[in-house]
């Protein structure tokens, strides 16, 4: 034990810098998935409800499906390597923290995109029903009806995607994000220094479960639907 | 034989005109048509007939006969295939989208299922048709929950009520915008019989103390026959009849819900 505590001690500049990549590329990633994806999530529920009739809408939540599902189906690492040439386009560079955010806020918004619209379709079709009877406008149906109804679900979605993006971070280091997970295979991995691995392990472990924590109890909070 | 008042049945040369009396709601050879993997279901065949003001009319059938249906194309909850509805002399087809918009919210409705939303409180509920209109009313709100008979459970949320509870609270919602017309689909039948008849007596009070013109759509013919005024009688998307309801005892019974509905209601 004194020995993980000791090289805990030793590495804990290296490992806050770590953990500081981390967060700020799930920070940045979470924040464009929520901005972009809960939108596009919303497109793609209004869709599965033939909710629109107007060419350019079925054509633009057309477009929304099929980014979803080509970013979902590509091999993340073969993803990030392959958008290169667009990330040195758009940060002016294609290696450091921000340029590793870049593709992760790709997936994120993809993978929100789709626990979004799986969140809304548990929207009993009353709710519906009673919006149009209101005659409410297309935005109050969705910022008055159907997030409040779906918001325990967004939140639990949220947090999974938040979960699968630290997870798909440790991988960043390819592009030289470095991040925590970066941190535990060169320092730990590569240097043999397996109990600064197993350490790091724990952290993410730790750092995982206090996020679902948090997810789970901010949604059960804004769950009314059963309260006894 | 027994002499029943029938005032029209459905038919291409059906004269919906009552002289003398004032229309609230005027449907004209209304059909729909559904489509459901590629097969088509006619809901309803050229409908018409007349809804005079502060009446309480009825609207019966067996399951299927299409009575849920026509209230929500009232309601403009659907698309007509054919006909016109005048709402207080208004076609709902005539008019452009503000100003059907505005025409659809001076009718409120009720439903089976209550329709709430459950991460809202009662007083958001209830203050709901007030807020997609960009009005806030909270003393309407608390007027219209003391109606009902809600204002102690003002800051609970709909899982914490009785259905009859829940019943009461979609009557308030819907009486928030001083609706003229009251459309109420089923809203007894998922209520045992004494929070059903709460709820009757909660809408007649409606009609009486605030002029409101309520449209009731039930398989039930014991309700029909104690609360309403006159009832259209449907069967597989036709109007069989429409009828003056006479508070009458019947005893006889017959086959067809047609039969049993003209025996049990005139």
């Amino acid at each position: 034990m004194s020995s993980y505590l000791a090289i805990l001690e030793a590495y804990q500049g290296e490992m806050a810098l770590a953990l500081g990549q981390t967060l700020m590329m799930i920070v940045i990633s979470m924040s464009v998935a929520l901005l972009i994806g809960l939108p596009m999530g919303t497109v793609l529920y209004l869709r599965t409800i033939h909710f629109f009739h107007s060419k350019p809408l079925l054509i633009l939540s057309r477009l929304v499906n099929l980014y979803v599902d080509i970013v979902r189906s590509f091999p993340f690492l073969l993803f990030v390597v392959s958008i290169i040439p667009f990330t040195r386009f758009v940060l002016g560079t294609s290696f450091g923290t921000m340029a590793a955010a870049f593709p992760l806020c790709f997936v994120a918004t993809a993978n929100y995109a789709r626990m979004s619209e799986q969140a809304l379709l548990d929207v009993p079709r009353e709710t519906l029903e009673l919006s149009k009877s209101l005659c409410a406008t297309t935005w109050q149906l969705i910022f008055h009806f159907l997030y409040v109804e779906a918001r325990s679900g967004l939140v639990l979605g949220f947090t999974t995607v938040t979960i699968g993006m630290i997870s798909y971070s440790t991988i960043m280091g390819v592009v030289g994000g470095g991040g925590i997970g970066d941190f535990a295979i060169r320092y730990g991995y590569q240097s043999y220094e397996y109990e600064l691995m197993y350490t790091t392990i724990v952290v993410m472990i730790v750092s995982v479960v206090m996020i679902q924590t948090m997810g789970t109890l901010l949604a059960s909070h804004l769950d009314k639907r059963k309260i006894f | 034989m027994k002499s029943i008042n029938i005032e029209h049945v459905t038919g291409d040369a059906l004269n919906v005109k009552s002289p003398g009396v004032i229309s609230m709601i005027k449907i004209k050879g209304v059909s729909k048509e559904f489509k459901q993997k590629k097969i088509k279901i006619q809901a309803l065949r050229a409908v018409s007939m007349e809804i005079r003001r502060l009446e309480f009319f009825g609207i019966v059938g067996a399951s299927g006969s299409g009575k849920s249906t026509l209230l929500k194309l009232i309601n403009g909850l659907d698309d007509l295939t054919a006909g016109e509805i005048l709402i207080d002399g208004d076609s709902l087809k005539d008019i452009n989208k503000k100003e059907r918009r505005r025409k659809i919210q001076t009718i409120g409705m009720i439903f089976q299922q209550f329709n709430l939303l459950q991460n809202l409180t009662v007083r958001q509920n209830v203050g709901l048709p007030l807020k997609v209109q960009g009005k806030k009313n909270p003393q309407k709100v608390k007027e219209m929950l003391a109606f009902v008979g809600m204002e102690e459970h003002i800051n609970n949320y709909p899982s914490q009520l009785s259905g009859g509870q829940k019943q009461r609270v979609a009557i308030a919602r819907a009486l928030t915008t001083a609706p003229s017309i009251l459309l109420c689909d089923e809203p007894t039948s998922a209520l045992d019989e004494h929070n059903g008849h709460e709820v009757m007596k909660l809408l007649k009070k409606t009609q009486e103390e605030f002029g409101t013109t309520i449209v009731f759509v039930s398989h039930e013919l014991e309700l029909i026959k104690q609360w309403c005024n006159r009832a259209a009688i449907l069967e597989e998307g036709r109007l069989l009849a429409i009828v003056d309801v006479s508070k009458n005892q019947v005893v006889n019974s017959e086959t067809s819900y047609y039969q049993k509905a003209m025996d049990y209601l005139t």
